[in-house]
């Protein structure tokens, strides 16, 4: 049922709707037109000219390889983040919903990650894996691996992957334990009657019931991997070793704020704007639709 | 198909709750026993360890002739009918019934065979393309039963599948419950707390109190032969009368209200005070033969029954209840004539509640 409120004219809805639609305006809409007209302009380091070049931004930004490297590090970074945060989280939510002695502690300590700042959660990772203080280097290289993420790109990107992954991971327990207690007990006692073995209940009865969630926390864990681990990547490795942990969110900031390359960054933004957009599209899409069964 | 026996079963919570104290109970083959009660009273529990759900404290549970008690509910031959269905709501209602035949490696063919029959024996063989959440109470009801028989199991357990329904949906499945459970054969158990229910299915009725079995026995033993106040007061609706009364000298006779009634039965225990119980629907109204009057409260008349609720005149007062069939023009405050007949009258120990 939708709920209809019916004015007489339309001075007041406006009325009420301004203050919504003037924050709207004055931090997304303008914002975002300057960031698509800087993207068709090339201005010198210090601002003193500026000149109108079209589409000439985009065309050297994707002319580059740079580029393509970038969106290759952010695409392999994102999936490794999404798919190792929401499988742990889960595998974590499915112990914390059994009824064992102290389920209240378990969960709590584990919704604590979410409340560390991201930039400390990277310091933290940074000195565990530091590698001639880190108490995790050491462990590493008594075991025999030449650990240094200072110098190995492959090193520096599986840091910035577990330190970005532990901080979401508690997010996602919360909303995968919410899920699973959702699932009504007498469904998963009628499938342990009907002869399911615990694995394939988990499988053929938990894992569906559980899907809509899954989605949901999919496409956030996509958007935050793409775009809420920029405190974390900076923190910790700046983009290197040899940009080998730069994403596009993290380029963008380097090329315009450090670069001074205000058009190209802009033409960057755009590009992932266009990027937030069509993940919200799929999101409201499917998510709205309240998928699965 | 099998016959079932519980052995002093007991259940006690961790925190020393005892949720059942010990009830024995032997369900032959073929049979459908009743487990009633009012909430809290163990029943679900009981149930619920029957088919493996709850571990059992001490006590051995048989299905057939094997001890069950540690053997996990897949492994246990049942089948089990929940209050709220619990069907899988992601699967469409041939994959519900199928599920359970399909975690058993049982082929695609039997399969198919198997939920067909099932379905056309409950009339759903139209809806075996559709989820459970387009369907209504009542066929999803059905879709929880067709799950339970294709299984061919030794027991159905039942968890007061009815009480989701509404009043007049309740009175069909029941009946159709009661018809297919005598076709196919299978021995049911079936927990409700709903007396009628309780009555109309039961082969041997339990009725359950505070995590005890009071009495096991037939419906109409029953209502005829209560055991306890407790049983006689929760089977019968209205509720059976309670009035305090004293035996004769002799122990032949009864001094209800100040009247004496004599006994049909042996002598008992002389001049001690009882408990004497009284169907509503036994007492009989008229002038002749009166033995006591009653003043009238309340008169609810139901159509097809009157049932007034008045106070007896004499000492003490008691409240009483009298069913009349039919329409009866009777006001609040007139004086009501009525006989207490030594037949319909219940005996009962006042402090213990045992029959006497």
């Amino acid at each position: 049922m939708e709920k209809r409120a019916i004015y007489g004219g339309l001075a007041l809805p406006l009325l009420l709707l301004t203050p919504q639609l003037l924050v709207t305006l004055v931090f997304f809409y303008w914002p975002a037109s300057q960031a698509v007209w800087q993207s068709f302009l090339l201005q010198d380091a210090f601002g003193l000219s500026t000149r109108f070049i079209g589409l000439e931004n985009y065309r050297e930004l994707l002319s580059s390889p740079g580029y393509y490297r970038t969106i290759g590090t952010t695409a392999l970074f994102s999936t490794l983040v999404t798919v190792l945060s929401l499988s742990i989280a889960l595998v974590l939510a499915v112990q914390a919903d059994k009824s064992i002695r102290g389920a209240g502690i378990y969960r709590t300590l584990l919704i604590w990650p979410y409340a560390v700042a991201p930039a400390v959660a990277g310091v933290l990772w940074l000195f565990m894996f530091q590698p001639s203080l880190g108490v995790l280097a050491r462990g590493l290289r008594s075991l025999g691996v030449d650990w240094n993420p200072l110098l190995n790109g492959d090193h520096a990107l599986a840091l910035v992957v577990m330190a970005a992954t532990w901080k979401q991971i508690s997010y996602n327990f919360l909303f995968f334990l919410a899920g699973l207690q959702s699932i009504p007990r007498a469904v998963i006692e009628a499938a342990a009657i009907d002869g399911a073995s615990p694995t394939r209940r988990f499988w053929t009865i938990t894992l569906p019931l559980l899907s809509p969630t899954a989605f949901f926390l999919l496409v956030v864990n996509i958007v935050y991997a793409f775009f809420d681990t920029f405190g974390i990547i900076d923190a910790m490795t700046s983009g290197g070793p040899s940009k080998a942990t730069e994403t596009l969110v993290y380029k963008v900031f380097f090329d315009g704020r450090l670069g001074g390359d205000l058009g190209g960054s802009a033409a960057q933004s755009v590009i992932l704007m266009v990027i937030v957009i069509a993940l919200t599209a799929v999101q409201f899409r499917y998510i709205e639709r309240k998928v699965a069964y | 198909m099998a016959s079932l026996s519980l052995d002093n079963v007991k259940k006690v919570y961790p925190g020393g709750v005892e949720a059942v104290k010990g009830v024995s109970l032997q369900v032959p083959d073929r049979a459908f026993v009743v487990l009633v009660g009012p909430s809290g009273c163990g029943k679900s529990t009981l149930l619920r360890m029957i088919a493996g759900l709850e571990t059992i404290t001490s006590g051995t549970v048989k299905i057939g002739d094997r001890i069950v008690n540690d053997v996990e509910p897949a492994n246990r031959d049942i089948a089990m009918v929940f209050q709220n269905y619990a069907l899988y709501p992601h699967m469409k209602v041939f994959d519900n019934m199928a599920y359970g035949l399909r975690n058993r490696g049982m082929g695609e063919p039997e399969v198919k065979r198997r939920v067909d029959e099932a379905a056309r024996l409950l009339e759903i063989g139209q809806l075996l393309d559709r989820k459970p959440r387009q369907l209504s109470g009542g066929q999803r009801q059905r879709v929880a039963m067709g799950r339970a028989i294709v299984r061919q199991p030794a027991a159905f357990l039942f968890d007061e599948p009815l009480s989701n329904l509404d009043a007049k949906l309740r009175v069909q499945m029941r009946v159709e419950i009661k018809k297919l459970q005598r076709d196919i054969g299978t021995t049911s158990i079936y927990v409700t707390h709903d007396q009628v229910e309780a009555m109309t299915m039961a082969d041997i009725l339990v009725v359950m109190n505070a995590g005890s079995a009071e009495q096991i026995d037939t419906p109409r033993e029953i209502y005829q032969r209560p055991r306890t106040t407790f049983v006689a007061s929760f089977i019968g609706s209205p509720s059976m009368n309670f009035l305090p009364a004293k035996l004769t000298g002799d122990g032949k006779g009864v001094i209800v209200g100040g009247v004496p009634i004599a006994l049909t039965g042996g002598a008992h225990a002389a001049a001690s005070t009882i408990t004497v119980g009284v169907r509503p629907e036994e007492i009989v109204v008229g002038a002749d033969g009166a033995t006591h009057t009653v003043a009238i409260d309340v008169i609810e008349h139901l159509g097809a029954d009157t049932i007034v609720h008045g106070k007896l005149v004499a000492d003490g007062a008691a409240a009483l209840t009298v069913r009349l069939v039919g329409y009866w023009p009777l006001a609040p405050g007139e004086i009501l004539p009525v006989a207490l007949h030594a037949r319909a009258l219940h005996l009962f120990d006042p402090t213990t509640g045992q029959r006497l």
